[in-house]
């Protein structure tokens, strides 16, 4: 997907708007997307829409709210990858010249509450609770912890690092400052995952314009290289899903298709619903040996001024989760990265070239991986 | 209603008739396929094989096991049929498959300890339901 690009991103601050729509939310993200990429929404080809909460199908009327009509709006819902899976699917319609500008939009109203399991037709999994994300990640941070002598204290710097980083990001959910002891003294969710090691569930929005055409000369050009989705059945798995295959085959392929390897990523965004996230997909993406990504954080080499950032707008665990929308933020925050205009957050230099990685469904509703370069 | 002594009634409702079943004479079943391609045993029942696509047969599966990990949740949604707190495990059957399991074993379970999986009994909206967990080798109905 050499010849795409990001010419603009919006986003809506994520938190909780009771008074709010999804309409009102991806509103706001797209005017601000399409303000940054200089364009209007008569430029609009079509739109992509990741959403898996807010309303069946809702798509265009949520478009409507944003002033874009007569253009086609495609749903897609891959649970927390939604909007991840929009991007790839837009970014092939800009490839194949079918579309010239192209809206990837991400939303979502949250219930209130732990999210229902995302594994269809499972009724053992979703009624007796144990497919649901707290348990699901806490047993991949204890497999984690057992397999490379990881510590809980280990474990928290992540969150620690995530609202340091949230706290320099005007549109993040979470933007208190916590320390380890917090972290580990907040109430035990599912053991070894204190509440500070959980993502909240945050309403938001997420918007990206992507053109075949060169955006604006104030802006400069970041393409999107590579956007690669795959799928994991953990039951088909030796270790039952807890190791992050799926990522690994992913980023394998966005890097030769690239020409890289992970050693020319200068930033990332990665899924970190919970610290173990962040931890094991760190790895599986290549950026740092296997084990050691929770001991990076406590280190600070994954935090802003480290040597590998990672999650440099507070990530899931403070920037929020939106299930829909968390996936065009990610490339958003890549973007302004990528591009300096990251504010008081901004990596120094500013990184050429960038990876995100983003699940849905405990990688059965999806994982993306995608590659985004200067 | 059916059901033999000492077994399950074989009237009862299952939770999930692709991972288990009540037989005529009130055993619990473990149910999966057996890959007709590649020869591979996993779990649930399915159609086709989820590691390589092909053709599959259902069948009973091995109930013992051993623990990969455990957690303990210690919250849940109000309308779970079991709530915390409670254990969660992954096992690795003998047969091959692995998979999520609760557990309300009074003791915790941990890395490398045997495991069957048994019936769970639990009041559904609709009556009692059969559910399956792990159960600590040794340590069944205590």
């Amino acid at each position: 997907v050499s010849d795409v690009e990001i010419a603009g991103v919006g986003l809506h601050p994520f938190g909780r708007f009771p008074d709010l729509t999804a309409a009102d939310l991806a509103a706001v993200a797209v005017e601000r997307a399409l303000a940054m990429a200089d364009l209007q929404v008569q430029d609009v080809d079509a739109v992509f829409c990741g959403h898996a909460i807010a309303g069946s199908a809702g798509g265009a009327a949520v478009m409507l709210e944003a002033g874009i009509t007569g253009v086609p709006v495609v749903n897609l819902d891959a649970a927390c990858a939604s909007s991840s899976v929009a991007l790839s699917l837009a970014a092939s319609a800009v490839e194949s010249g079918r579309y010239g500008t192209v809206l990837v939009v991400g939303y979502e109203k949250m219930e209130p509450g732990m999210l229902r399991s995302a594994r269809a037709l499972d009724p053992v999994g979703d009624l007796l609770g144990i497919e649901a994300q707290p348990p699901s990640y806490a047993l991949k941070a204890k497999w984690y912890m057992d397999r490379y002598g990881v510590t809980s204290s280990d474990l928290a710097a992540i969150a620690v690092k995530a609202r340091t980083n949230g706290a320099r990001n005007e549109n993040a959910h979470l933007r208190k400052e916590v320390t380890v002891e917090d972290v580990l003294h907040s109430p035990m969710i599912a053991d070894p995952l204190t509440r500070f090691q959980c993502c909240p569930s945050s309403d938001g929005a997420a918007a990206l314009v992507l053109t075949a055409r060169r955006p604006a000369a104030h802006n400069p050009k970041v393409r999107v290289v590579a956007c690669e989705i795959g799928n994991q059945f953990g039951d088909a798995q030796v270790t039952g899903g807890i190791e992050e295959n799926t990522t690994r085959d992913l980023a394998g392929r966005v890097y030769e298709r690239a020409g890289i390897g992970p050693g020319d990523i200068g930033i990332a965004q990665v899924h970190d619903a919970f610290t173990p996230g962040e931890a094991l997909r760190t790895e599986a993406l290549g950026l740092c040996p296997d084990g050691e990504a929770a001991r990076w954080a406590a280190e600070r080499k994954t935090w802003i001024t480290g040597s590998m950032p990672v999650n440099t707008d507070g990530g899931l665990l403070s920037r929020g989760h939106p299930i829909g929308a968390t996936g065009a933020a990610q490339i958003a925050e890549l973007y302004l990265q990528l591009t300096g205009q990251a504010g008081q957050r901004q990596k120094d230099p500013a990184p050429g070239t960038a990876v995100a990685q983003n699940t849905g469904g405990g990688e059965n509703a999806a994982t993306v991986v995608t590659l985004l370069c200067r | 209603m059916g059901a033999a002594e000492g077994g399950l009634d074989s009237s009862a409702k299952v939770l999930d008739g692709r991972r288990m079943e009540i037989t005529g004479d009130g055993a619990f079943a473990l149910l999966g396929i057996r890959c007709l391609s590649c020869g591979a045993r996993s779990h649930p029942a399915r159609r086709h094989c989820p590691s390589c696509g092909g053709p599959a047969e259902v069948t009973q599966l091995s109930t013992a096991g051993e623990v990969i990990v455990a957690t303990v949740a210690h919250t849940a949604r109000a309308e779970l049929l079991i709530q915390p707190p409670y254990q969660v495990v992954l096992v690795r059957l003998s047969d091959g498959p692995v998979l999520k399991l609760p557990s309300l074993a009074s003791r915790p379970l941990r890395a490398g300890d045997a495991i069957t999986v048994e019936p769970l009994v639990l009041a559904g909206a609709a009556g009692p339901v059969v559910a399956m967990q792990a159960c600590p080798v040794g340590s069944f109905r205590e």
